[in-house]
């Protein structure tokens, strides 16, 4: 192999491996068609523009910028692209997360719902704040400060419990002391003693015992009997009760609509009474007022009872003679 | 009064003579080697214009003479023979940085971080720099050592006699090749970088190896592969005119070569990891490499 002919292959070697480089890497960075989406966070916490996005733990675009958003400047603006296809919808929300505590952060975006219809490009993306370090410590120092206040206590009534248990070691030690034991032991033999000389009694008790439990068995056998019987007459008084639990609820539930009707027709009697107050008083004045009219005209009709029928009074008719 | 007929009183110095002594060496000593630097700054630069302005007249065009042939032997020997060398620095190199950074990012559970750290690392700087000082060692020494003898044994002035300009001559071609094929080395010691990495990944974590390339590409941006070539360019360029500036300057005999050769290594690896640390300066301020 002549000398150009190693030049020229290492030259090639290498502008192949150059090419297959920028080929792969520029088709990476540059070839891919992308999808550029939007969303809105409070908080960013040190997102940047290439900052990795995720879509449901898969890496699918970049962050291309991060800015205070100037429709409302307490929101941050990120705008991202993602790679075509994928599947962001209505339902997915961007939050910022990590791949993991040592990586740079990242946006994740949620897959969202099967049935919510897909986001088309430029949309803004539903977002979800984060928790930020900051409030996590605030709220850590919070619980830190409570927790310090919390061992105090502890530590003074911690105290004091290990001072009863002092006091209550010390009486126990009192309780099993050489004296208490000596009794104790004395205590032992006497009980000894009593169970030797009782022994006999005892058994005697024990006998008795057994015959009574005999005769208790004749008597729980005789009890028997009776005892079926009440139980088939508990059951024949279900039974009755059950047969009869349906109708007499029913007569009650008619009862009630019947009480219920009587009680709207109540109400609507006083609604009218209450209504025609003044129309019954002057009815009552007028049946009054008639009353003396049919008074008078019962005076007159016994008085002149000729006017039912003429108008003058006829003249006597002469008796005949 | 005739100053010719007035004695001048021997005295002992004084310590305030002493002091202004000692301050006027030390600042003459600065200045002298201010001028120095800046002479030697001058003459490189001096050099790189006239190289640039002689490089046309060696590319292989119709009416130019055979300069090129003599760059393509110097693309060989520059080159092709250092790729050996390169090469096994890069795949040591790759597996240092990949084992240095497993021991501490395994204890945090982010091993796949080692194919960023190897990826970005070998693109952006370590694949050119390790190619730099291979090259500066192996062939900056080469140039001045050649150029020194030349200039010992008087052919360049004899080349000068005879009207041909030894920048032309002996300068251009060499730089010319070494624009070509540092680059070259450049990508293959990224690659062999890259891919001990890989190798290290698959002994250690079971990673095939398409899946780290993958990863790899991942990792890395089209900008981190062009800022490593043009940072090889500069490298380039430097390594071969302190070389050659270094052979220019020899004056005496033949230990006055050596002496070059290993001023022109020197000088050529500070000069390099200078430019480097200007090159990240200016991509980091710029975007963020």
């Amino acid at each position: 192999m002549n000398t150009d002919t190693k030049v020229g292959a290492f030259v090639i070697v290498s502008l192949i491996l150059l090419g297959a480089t920028v080929y792969y890497v520029g088709n990476k960075q540059w070839g891919r068609h992308l999808t550029p989406y939007k969303t809105y966070l409070r908080y960013a916490g040190g997102m940047a523009p290439g900052s990795e996005v995720l879509f449901g733990g898969i890496s699918v675009g970049r962050v291309t910028t991060v800015r205070a958003w100037n429709e409302d400047p307490t929101k941050i603006e990120i705008l991202l692209e993602v790679k075509e296809g994928t599947p962001v919808n209505e339902k997915s929300v961007a939050k910022l997360g990590s791949v993991s505590l040592m990586s740079a952060p990242a946006l994740s975006i949620t897959t969202g719902t099967q049935r919510a219809s897909r986001l088309s490009a430029g949309q803004v993306i539903p977002s979800q704040e984060t928790v930020s370090i900051d409030d996590m410590t605030r709220k850590l120092s919070g619980i830190a400060d409570s927790a310090q206040s919390l061992i105090t206590q502890v530590q003074g009534e911690l105290q004091g419990i290990s001072g009863r248990a002092d006091t209550l070691l010390a009486n126990l030690n009192d309780v099993t002391g050489p004296t208490n034991r000596k009794q104790i032991a004395e205590i032992l033999q006497q009980v000894n003693l009593l169970v030797a000389t009782q022994a006999p009694k005892i058994d005697r008790i024990t006998e008795q015992v057994a015959l009574v439990t005999e005769d208790a068995d004749s008597v729980v056998k005789k009890i028997g009997p009776l005892v079926d019987h009440t139980d088939a007459t508990v059951a024949n008084v279900n039974s009755t009760i059950d047969q009869l639990r349906d109708p007499i609820k029913q007569d009650l539930a008619q009862l009630q609509s019947t009480m219920e009707q009587a009680k709207s027709l109540i109400a609507s009697l006083q609604t009218v009474v209450r209504s025609n107050d003044d129309n019954i008083h002057e009815t009552i004045d007028n049946i009054r007022v008639a009353t003396e009219n049919l008074d008078q005209l019962t005076d007159q009709v016994k008085q002149r009872p000729w006017s039912l029928v003429r108008i003058r009074q006829p003249k006597d008719r002469k008796v005949p003679q | 009064m005739s100053v010719a007929n007035k004695s001048i009183p021997l005295r002992l110095l004084s310590s305030e003579d002493l002091c202004i002594s000692m301050s006027t060496s030390i600042v003459e000593r600065v200045g002298s080697a201010t001028v120095r630097h800046l002479e030697y700054v001058g003459g490189l630069v001096i050099q790189i214009r006239n190289a640039v302005a002689a490089l046309g007249r060696t590319l292989p065009l119709v009416g130019n003479r055979n300069r090129w042939r003599s760059a393509v032997g110097q693309m060989l020997a520059v080159g092709v023979d250092a790729f050996p060398m390169v090469g096994i620095m890069a795949v040591c190199a790759g597996f240092i940085l990949a084992m240095q950074g497993a021991s501490e990012l395994r204890r945090f559970g982010a091993m796949q971080f080692v194919i960023d750290l190897v990826s970005v690392g070998f693109t952006r700087e370590l694949g050119p720099l390790l190619t730099a000082i291979a090259v500066s060692g192996r062939s900056g020494s080469a140039f001045s050592a050649e150029i020194g003898s030349m200039v010992v044994t008087e052919e360049i002035d004899a080349l000068r006699t005879m009207g041909i300009d030894p920048t032309e001559f002996v300068l251009a071609p060499k730089y010319l090749a070494a624009l070509v094929v540092l680059p070259c080395l450049t990508i293959l010691s990224n690659a062999c970088g890259i891919l001990a990495g890989g190798v290290f990944m698959r002994i250690s974590t079971g990673m095939a190896l398409s899946v780290y390339f993958q990863y790899a590409a991942h990792a890395i941006v089209l900008r981190d592969v062009m800022t490593g070539l043009v940072k090889s360019l500069a490298f380039a360029t430097i390594i071969v005119h302190v070389g050659c500036l270094e052979g220019f300057r020899v004056r005496g005999g033949p230990d006055a070569v050596g002496r070059s050769a290993t001023a022109a290594v020197v000088k050529s690896t500070f000069l390099v990891i200078l430019a480097d640390v200007g090159f990240t300066a200016i991509f980091y301020l710029t975007g963020g490499s």
